[in-house]
This record gives C-alpha cells, sequence and structure tokens, in this order.
C-alpha cells in the first residue's frame, strides 16, 4: 500500500519545492507547516486584520504548486517572504480588485545572516578590536546582545531605548563591524 | 589565529526556532535566555521579524488557531490540478488492479487530501492537522461529546436493529474510493432503508468497515513513517523508539485507535488515525472517527472538514450518522446551514430523522 517515498521533514524547502513540482502532495503540507503561520504573522502585520490575513495564505498556499511550475525559485524562504509582503502591500494599496499573486512576485528579500559571513569567520581578538572602535551606543548593544546575551528586553531597560532604536543599533553596529573587519582584512592582504 | 566554532558564534543562534518557541515568544512567554535564542533568530531572518511583529497584532493568535483548520481557497487552480492528479491515481489504481501489480515506491503519485466542492470558485483545501492542533485542543465537557451515545447508528447495539430490521443483504463488489466532484454539504444522501452490504467490523463496539472492502489488500500501517505522533517529544525521541521498520495491520492499528476513542482519550484517538490519514487520506473509517474526535476536542471546523468528507464518501457505511453529525457540528458552530442539514435528515426518515425533527423545533 506505500506506493511512493514522500519528502521527508528534514529535506530543505527547495527539496520540498522540487517535490511539489513533481506532484508530491505532501512537500505541499509540510511547505504549510514550516511556513503558514509564518506567513500569517507578515501578513498580520501589514493588513491588521486576522480574517484578510487568513485568506491571504490559504490562498497563496492553493496557488502554490501552480506559482512554482512558473516561477524558478532558487531560494524558497525569502522569495515566499518577498511574494506575501509585496501581497500585503498591493491590497493596501486600496485597489479593491483582487489582488494577483503573480503581480507579487519580486526581488527576493535578503537575509541579514548572508551579509554577516565577515562577522561569523572573525577570531575573537579582531572582533573585540572591532567592538572597540564602534560608537558608544552601538558597543554597547551589540556587547549586550551578542556577548552578554541579554534580551532585547533586558538591553533596552539597561540602556533606557526602545524596541526600534534598539535593533536600528544592533543592525547598524553589525555593519559597521563588518566594514571594519573588511578594512582589517585588506590591510592584512 | 583560531577561528570561532559555531557553537561559540555570538552571532549566530544554537539551533533550529520551532514554532513552538517562536509563538511562545510572539505571546510573550519567554524571557531572559530562552528570549535571547528567539531574537538571534530574528536578528537574521526578516521573515521571522516580521512574521513576530504581526504574531503580536491584536487577534492574531485567536486567528492562527483557526488557520490550520478547514479553510477555503478563492480559486480552482489548485483543485484542478489536484483532482486531475487524483483521476490519475485513480486510472492508475485501476490498470494496478486489473494486472494484478503491487507497485513499488515512487510509481504512483498519493491522492491529494483535497475535496473539491461543486462550486467553481470555492473549494475547500483540507489542510495538514498539525500535531499542535491537537495538543492545544480542549476535551469538552461530557455532555457535549458526540459518538459515546450506546444508541448511535455506528455502535453494535444499533447494528444489531438495524440488520433485524433488514434481512436479505446480499454480497457486493469492494469499491475503490473515488474523488467525488459533487458537493457533500448539499449531497448528504438521504438516510437509506436498504444499504449495500459490506462487511464490517466492531472494535470496541465500533463499526469499522472492513479494511477488504477499502483496499485490494489489508494494508499495513507504517509506523516508522516520517510522521511523528503526538505522543512522541519529537522526531528523535520516535527514532529511539522505532529503529526498524514496523508495520502494523490495519485492524489491530484501528483497535487501538477506537480503543483510545472509548476511553475519551480523543487526542490519542485523533493523534493515531491522523497517522492513519497520512498513509490512506481517504479512509472512511478514520475520516467518520476523527470526525468525531475533533468535535470532542473542540476543533469544530476541523469536525465538519472530516464528517462532511465521510457523510459524502462512496463507502456509504457512515453515512447516516456522518451527516447526523455533521448537521450538530454546523449547529455547533451556528452555520445558517445546519437547519438545511436536519431538514434533509428529518426528510429522509432514517435512524436520526426523529432527533432532527426535535432539532428542527428546536430552531
Amino acid at each position: 500500500m506505500f506506493l511512493r517515498r514522500k519528502p521527508t521533514p528534514d529535506a530543505s524547502d527547495e527539496e520540498l519545492v522540487l517535490a511539489l513540482q513533481g506532484g508530491h502532495h505532501s512537500a505541499w503540507g509540510l511547505l504549510w507547516d514550516r511556513y503558514a503561520h509564518l506567513l500569517f504573522g507578515v501578513s498580520m502585520k501589514y493588513l491588521k486584520d486576522p480574517e484578510r490575513s487568513k485568506d491571504a495564505v490559504v490562498d497563496l498556499f492553493a496557488k502554490l504548486p501552480d506559482m512554482l511550475k512558473r516561477h524558478p525559485v532558487e531560494r524558497f524562504r525569502p522569495w515566499i517572504h518577498t511574494v506575501m509582503r509585496n501581497h500585503c502591500l498591493l491590497a493596501l494599496r486600496g485597489d479593491h480588485r483582487q489582488v494577483r499573486w503573480d503581480d507579487a512576485i519580486g526581488n527576493d528579500i535578503t537575509a541579514d545572516h548572508a551579509e554577516d559571513v565577515v562577522l561569523h569567520e572573525a577570531d575573537l581578538q579582531r572582533m573585540e578590536t572591532a567592538i572597540d572602535q564602534l560608537n558608544e551606543t552601538q558597543r554597547s548593544c551589540i556587547r549586550l546582545f551578542h556577548l552578554e546575551r541579554l534580551s532585547y528586553a533586558q538591553v533596552q531597560e539597561r540602556l533606557g531605548i526602545d524596541y526600534d532604536q534598539l535593533r536600528s543599533h544592533l543592525q547598524n553596529g553589525r555593519r559597521n563591524l563588518r566594514l571594519i573587519l573588511q578594512q582589517h582584512a585588506d590591510q592584512n592582504a | 589565529m583560531p577561528t570561532r566554532t559555531h557553537s561559540s558564534d555570538p552571532f549566530a543562534p544554537r539551533g533550529a526556532l520551532s514554532r513552538e518557541h517562536l509563538l511562545a515568544y510572539a505571546e510573550g512567554r519567554l524571557d531572559g535566555s530562552a528570549a535571547h535564542e528567539v531574537e538571534l533568530h530574528l536578528e537574521r531572518d526578516p521573515l521571522l521579524r516580521e512574521a513576530v511583529e504581526g504574531l503580536r497584532e491584536p487577534g492574531a493568535f485567536a486567528a492562527l488557531k483557526g488557520l490550520d483548520a478547514a479553510r477555503s481557497a478563492k480559486s480552482n487552480g489548485i483543485a484542478g490540478m489536484w483532482v486531475v492528479a487524483g483521476v490519475v491515481v485513480l486510472l492508475i489504481a485501476g490498470v494496478m488492479t486489473h494486472f494484478g501489480t503491487t507497485g513499488t515506491e515512487g510509481e504512483v503519485v498519493q491522492q491529494p487530501k483535497m475535496v473539491a466542492e461543486g462550486s467553481d470558485d470555492a473549494t475547500p483545501v483540507v489542510a495538514p492537522l498539525l500535531n499542535e492542533e491537537i495538543v492545544a485542543a480542549e476535551e469538552q465537557p461530557k455532555q457535549d461529546r458526540i459518538g459515546h451515545e450506546r444508541m448511535a447508528l455506528h455502535t453494535r447495539e444499533a447494528a444489531r436493529l438495524v440488520l433485524q430490521r433488514e434481512p436479505g443483504i446480499e454480497r457486493v463488489q469492494p469499491r475503490g474510493t473515488e474523488v467525488r466532484t459533487n458537493d457533500p454539504t448539499t449531497d448528504v444522501r438521504p438516510a437509506k432503508h436498504h444499504r449495500t452490504s459490506l462487511q464490517l467490523l466492531f472494535l470496541h463496539d465500533l463499526k469499522v468497515v472492513h479494511p477488504k472492502e477499502l483496499y485490494d489488500r489489508d494494508p499495513m500501517m507504517n509506523l516508522s513513517d516520517i510522521h511523528v505522533a503526538a505522543r512522541f517529544a519529537d522526531a528523535s525521541d520516535r527514532d529511539s523508539t522505532h529503529t526498524h521498520e514496523i508495520l502494523l495491520p490495519y485492524t489491530e492499528f484501528m483497535d487501538d485507535a477506537l480503543g483510545r476513542f472509548v476511553k475519551n482519550d480523543h487526542k490519542g484517538c485523533l493523534d493515531d488515525l491522523r497517522f492513519l490519514l497520512d498513509q490512506h487520506p481517504d479512509d472512511v473509517n478514520a475520516l467518520f472517527y476523527s470526525g468525531l474526535c475533533a468535535y470532542n476536542l473542540g476543533l469544530y471546523d476541523r469536525a465538519r472538514g472530516f464528517l462532511q468528507r465521510a457523510a459524502g464518501h462512496p463507502v456509504d457505511v457512515f453515512d447516516e450518522e456522518a451527516a447526523w453529525y455533521y448537521a450538530l457540528t454546523l449547529d455547533r458552530l451556528k452555520d445558517p446551514g445546519a437547519y438545511d442539514a436536519f431538514q434533509r435528515i428529518a426528510n429522509g426518515d432514517g435512524f436520526y430523522s426523529e432527533l432532527a425533527k426535535g432539532r428542527i423545533t428546536a430552531h
């Protein structure tokens, strides 16, 4: 009775995409398990409407097999994120017509960690030196969050800043760290 | 100089982020180091960040629970694709049956988990029932549960009465399953006085269609399949239990599942049946009892989907009782279709017609 090998839960997103393109419907379920709640959250962020957000997720997944057949997808995660976000933004423009999913396909949102390779490869001593060159707020945020492993809430409380400021300092701090480390690497080359 | 190891990298999360952790974080149930672990993921992944922001919007969590239940797709694009796939499956299955072949892994596409409705633009896609849904569900009070009545049509007691009333049952050829293209919500068949005869089993005094009526051969439930049942903490827990392929005959598997049902362990039963449906999406026994379990766990949208499919199933052994419980589910959901559902049952003059008339009067 077991006529086919299903995609396994540990398959990568891209393997599941291939499986779905090949007619393995169970891959659809696995992608749903991984992404439905996330995409619902994205939709909620923009639409602020639980029912519309649910509809958007269900609709997107219903169209997914067809979309994946027509659009090459190299990296599923940023792709599906982009599609959902663009869809919400189009819906928010006030156009009452049904937003076409194909119109929502755009350039992938680049995952931040792709840019952080330099940070991950740096050794501690060089990292410490680079952190010392950051401005005081960025330095404090990077130290407290990444080195002392405090939560956002703890860092905010310690430094008396709000969430958006903290995220901004962390993001800018990591970008500056990367630049500093790259400069050091170039000088030593 | 040595490069830092991954585990000591202050910019990298230590492991994968589970859905449970993310949701717990979004709900504000994590703090300190647990929150920090999630936040390391958020720092790296814009999708997670936006998802958390959205999940913190008012009403998000209540809606999220409903998201995994039955839902409607706005287009019939996927439906068309999967219905075609289902037809192909049936054709292939028919050819295989005709030539007596057994097939091997990878040869046949599994029949999709989908019920097609009559409307061109409203096709419900049956979402995979998630472990989390079952775990999060709550047993309903005893007086609100269904399926445990002594004189319910799916019990041995009621079957005896029906058999006494209906002598002269004749054998019919076993039938396979097929993808229906009509709308079971409006096509719940009227109660029949003379059912076609299919071999039945009674497990824990509950009616079950014999697997030989549903399958060419008694299926073996592959317990070493990819699915992680709710009784296991995770895949590694399951793997530590099953190091070799474990096959269990269908009847034994159903016996175990229904044993849980009669003990009011609806979560355990639904979890077992979910496993069965994962391998045999159109199994009418699993659909019917999954519907009862889902109802008793307050998962009414799920119950509606399961019972709708059981009521409209080509193997019509549960059609009357599934239609009745389906109507009760609609009533529970305050769906305006409940009245019509009761009306059809009342007009059918079957086992539940008097009860349905009582419900109509109450409406």
